[in-house]
């Protein structure tokens, strides 16, 4: 029985994701081991809608009005960004590690991928529109920057059996790894569509091959939580995650392209076009003269790490209402600090319904809903933390949250 | 563990599934492809255009025949053997001792040309020295009359000691370029002759040794890739004959249409710098039209030339710095032959046959015929004329291979087209028309510009001093052409030329104006169907 209710748990980790996006529900006197399976799918956006973001992901054809539409809500900078991971962890509260009557351990493992892209608006249009209707105008896309990681990891650590607080040590798997920042970018068409200038400056990585193993790597995983006593009266609970902190060996190699270059084309002359001298006959050399760097480094990458701090709910708490706050980043993505606040109404000792508004992230304003249930041992939470995302097609993206926690 | 395979296939089954079709969208590109200045530059850099009042002017030379010295007197590799052996069973060799054989005579084999000095710009004698004697040998080689700068020519060789089994060896090779020979013989009157000497010389410092009437000593000298920059003698009655034939690939592209030149004036140059006599005959100039299969050969009525018939080339006069070459000139222009008719044949295979022959009498010079570094029998065929011309309708096809390989269900150019935008300082009209071609040459579609681009005579605007005209000529792609782009391997470009008058109403001759050009910007406009 116990096996079975493992394995259902880890089969609804499929469908779940991670944990720090819903409310965690800070239980003190908690001496039961746990088992927690969370996930998250986040893709958000500052300015692509719904309308056009579920096409991208879904499939479908883009008409040009869509396009236009979703152009018009672009600022000149702008970001996108997809989060997905699941994760299952198991906590023992009834081991002592180290002899010591505190600390419990913890195991986990999961899949993690992330990414972001910082775009400019003429990035947007390019991509869409082509760029005829940038004749007779300047394209810049400086700035603009991009990048993604998937991997996996197992780990182990130790767990305060009081306080919750946690740290553990994740063995990584790479399994991709891709990035591209251009530093100076910038296209030049005369109105006439007859002369183009390029002036770029930049860089692209990315891993190689197929193989699920690209890399290895070790992070660290911190969890911990604190409580404000005021009057004498412990009053509320804070928390502060770090994840990821670590790094990967992409021991395979990345294969770098790096460009730095001025280019005036005005067009081939007529003897280029035709015989032994054609172009056709002799390609290379005019990519060589975009000045395109190609190597393959080893190199060794941070994690995409992340953080969050920020009031929790305490679940022992006895009034119905309660509420959270806080800021969470990730630093080396395009992600701007996001700022949350929310709060939680429970009716009952079983059912737990939020809301919450968040600012910042990939995306802007958006509003958030979620519910617990507690049920004996189990306490199963969803929720969303861009609500019109998820039912209008003008929302900025999509975000689903399920978590699962169950007493063994 | 079965969980965890559960739980992996479910997640590819979630992510994979997202997906359920392409997506896409259209977008519209405009890139350069193409901006070229095309003048007349280049010809006239190489002279072959001039400028005249303000007009060019054809002034074509190119070379038929270009006959030097090399050609004329050629002397073969020859090799000269000989030995030595005693009269005596035993003989005792000193140190120091010599023994020379006497001046021999070597004819070199030049059939009829009968030479009696020659000076080398280019060649050498490799040189084989063999000793039997058990001393190291010395072997001097003389050529008697073969000078440099009055110092006859000498070497020396040492060969090591040898036995009649193993003759001791020593090669060498001499570079005799710069030395006169004089072939007259030990006699002086004789012609192809070369004389040599041979002393052999047993080492000064060596050992007493003994030679007996079996030892023989072997010198092989053979005079290797020589080449003459002065001959005199007689040459003999050398006759040169060839048909010369050469495509103008220029024409081989012109379809239909015609030309009308102005006044036109082609000369044939015979230069001789040879001092020989000859007699020279043309037996044709003609040309044949590639497209119509029409032949035109050149006709001529004049009282000093007429195809077929021989004419006399006089010998140059003169010495070295001094010498004169003589000259000929046949002349073909429009009140004297067909020449107008010959050019608006636009024969782009042209054929000429001539034949030359030296010395059409003998050898009436006493032997006397003469070669120096800078003869030569050269023909030259000379245009100069006004570059005026007429064209009404002269249509060209250049053919370009294409392809573009397009995957429908990846991203893919759907329609578009390409814009030519002409500045024109040619008095010269063009209409042109793209071909698509399938692999065998069959044409899918015809793409007809949306108009022609304008003659300078009917612009109203000025560039770098010349009056132009200014043209936007359209080629649209449509869906149909562009789904069968992948069939298209050739490209027809099909040029119609005029050379309308001010008010457009005839095609006559137009000269070309100094400085004329044509710029060309060509850009292309696409939409693609992305998919992703």
């Amino acid at each position: 029985m116990r096996m079975l209710k493992i394995g259902f748990l880890c089969l609804l980790s499929g469908i779940s994701f991670s944990q720090q996006f819903l409310p965690i529900q800070y239980d003190s006197s908690a001496t039961y081991n746990e088992l927690i399976v969370s996930g998250n799918v986040e893709l958000s956006s500052t300015s692509i809608q719904n309308q056009l973001f579920r096409k991208l992901i879904y499939g479908g054809e883009i008409s040009s009005d869509q396009i236009n539409t979703s152009l018009s809500k672009h600022l000149p900078m702008n970001r996108l960004g997809v989060d997905l991971n699941s994760e299952v962890e198991f906590r023992n509260f009834k081991a002592n590690v180290f002899k010591n009557s505190r600390w419990g351990y913890l195991i986990k493992g999961g899949y993690y991928a992330i990414g972001g892209v910082n775009y400019s608006k003429d990035i947007f249009g390019l991509v869409f529109n082509g760029n005829q209707n940038y004749l007779g105008t300047k394209i810049d896309i400086s700035g603009s920057h991009f990048s993604f990681s998937s991997f996996q990891k197992i780990g182990f650590g130790i767990i305060d059996k009081k306080s919750k607080s946690s740290i553990s040590l994740n063995y990584i798997n790479a399994s991709d790894n891709q990035g591209a920042f251009i530093q100076k970018g910038t296209m030049d068409l005369n109105e006439d569509g007859t002369l183009l200038k390029l002036d770029a400056k930049g860089s692209y990585r990315s891993t190689q091959g197929s193989n699920f193993n690209k890399g290895i790597g070790v992070g660290l995983d911190i969890d911990y939580r604190f409580m404000i006593i005021r009057n004498g009266v412990k009053n509320s609970t804070f928390q502060f995650i770090a994840k990821n902190i670590g790094i990967v060996n992409y021991s395979s190699g990345l294969q770098t392209y790096q460009m730095d270059s001025t280019l005036t084309f005005e067009g081939f002359k007529l003897n280029q076009l035709y015989g032994d001298q054609s172009i056709f006959n002799d390609s290379v050399s005019y990519v060589d003269s975009l000045h395109i760097q190609e190597s393959i480094e080893n190199k060794v990458l941070f994690l995409p790490v992340f953080f969050q701090f920020g009031k929790i709910i305490n679940e022992d708490y006895s009034s119905k209402w309660n509420y959270f706050y806080g800021i969470r980043l990730y630093p080396t993505l395009a992600f701007t600090p996001m700022i949350y606040l929310g709060g939680q109404w429970k009716p009952n000792s079983k059912v737990e319904i939020g809301s919450q508004a968040s600012v910042g992230g990939f995306s802007r304003f958006r509003m958030g809903l979620y519910s617990n249930f507690n049920l004996s041992n189990w306490a199963i939470g969803i929720g969303s933390q861009d609500i019109i995302g998820m039912i209008s097609n003008k929302g900025y993206g999509q975000s689903l949250l399920i978590r699962l926690r169950c007493k063994l | 563990m079965k969980q965890l395979v559960l739980v992996f296939t479910l997640f590819i089954l979630l992510f994979s599934s997202c997906k359920k079709e392409k997506t896409i969208w259209n977008s519209d590109w405009v890139a350069p492809l193409v901006n070229d200045t095309l003048t007349l530059d280049k010809f006239v850099k190489n002279g072959s255009i001039i400028s005249n009042l303000g007009y060019y002017e054809l002034n074509f030379t190119r070379t038929l025949l270009d006959l030097n010295l090399t050609e004329v007197v050629q002397i073969p590799d020859t090799s000269i053997y000989q030995t030595f052996t005693i009269a005596f069973s035993n003989f005792v060799l000193n140190p120091g001792t010599s023994f020379v054989n006497s001046v021999e005579e070597h004819n070199l084999n030049l059939q009829d040309v009968e030479i009696k000095k020659i000076r080398l710009s280019n060649g050498n004698i490799h040189v084989k020295f063999e000793n039997p004697v058990n001393t190291p040998v010395f072997f001097k080689m003389q050529l008697v009359g073969v000078t440099k700068n009055g110092v006859p020519f000498e070497n020396t060789f040492k060969a090591p000691a040898g036995t009649q089994l193993n003759p001791g060896i020593v090669e060498g090779s001499i570079d005799i370029s710069g030395y006169e020979m004089d072939l007259t013989g030990i006699t002086g009157g004789k012609f192809n002759v070369l004389q040599s000497l041979f002393t052999v010389t047993t080492d000064p410092d060596g050992a007493t040794t003994s030679m007996t009437n079996a030892d023989v000593t072997k010198i092989t000298a053979t005079l290797e890739n020589l080449k003459v920059d002065y001959a005199r003698g007689y040459f003999g009655q050398k006759i040169i004959s060839d048909t010369l034939e050469t495509t103008i690939d220029f024409l081989t592209k012109v379809k239909s249409g015609l030309v009308d030149f102005g006044a036109t004036d082609l000369k044939f140059k015979v230069t001789n710098g040879l001092k020989i006599p000859a007699k020279a005959i043309i037996s044709l100039i003609q040309n044949k039209n590639v497209i119509t299969g029409t032949d035109v050969q050149l006709t001529t009525s004049q009282s000093d030339f007429n195809f077929g018939e021989a004419f006399t080339i006089d010998p140059a006069k003169g010495a070295w710095t001094t010498l004169v070459e003589s000259k000929k000139e046949i002349g073909f222009n429009s009140s004297n032959s067909s020449i107008e008719n010959y050019l608006e044949n636009l024969g782009a295979t042209q054929k000429i046959g001539y034949s030359i022959q030296l010395n059409p009498w003998g050898n009436t010079s006493g032997g006397w015929n003469e070669l120096f570094p800078t003869s030569k029998l050269k023909v030259d065929v000379v245009a100069k004329m006004p570059l005026t011309i007429g064209l009404d309708g002269l249509t060209l096809k250049n053919t370009f291979d294409f392809q573009i390989k397009q995957d429908k269900e990846k991203s893919h150019i759907v329609s578009g087209g390409l814009t030519l935008l002409a500045t024109n300082g040619f008095p010269i009209s063009g209409a042109l028309t793209l071909e698509l071609l399938d692999e065998n040459g069959g044409v899918l579609f015809t793409v007809d510009g949306t108009e022609s681009i304008a003659s300078s005579i009917t612009g109203s605007t000025f560039s770098k001093g010349i009056q132009t005209a200014n043209s936007i000529v359209h080629f649209y792609f449509t869906k149909e052409m562009v789904a069968k782009i992948s069939q298209i391997k050739k490209l027809n470009v099909i040029s119609k030329f005029s050379t309308p008058n001010a008010s457009l109403t005839l095609n006559e001759p137009i000269k070309i104006p100094e400085g004329a050009f044509l710029g060309v910007k060509i850009k292309s406009d696409f939409k693609i169907e992305n998919r992703y």
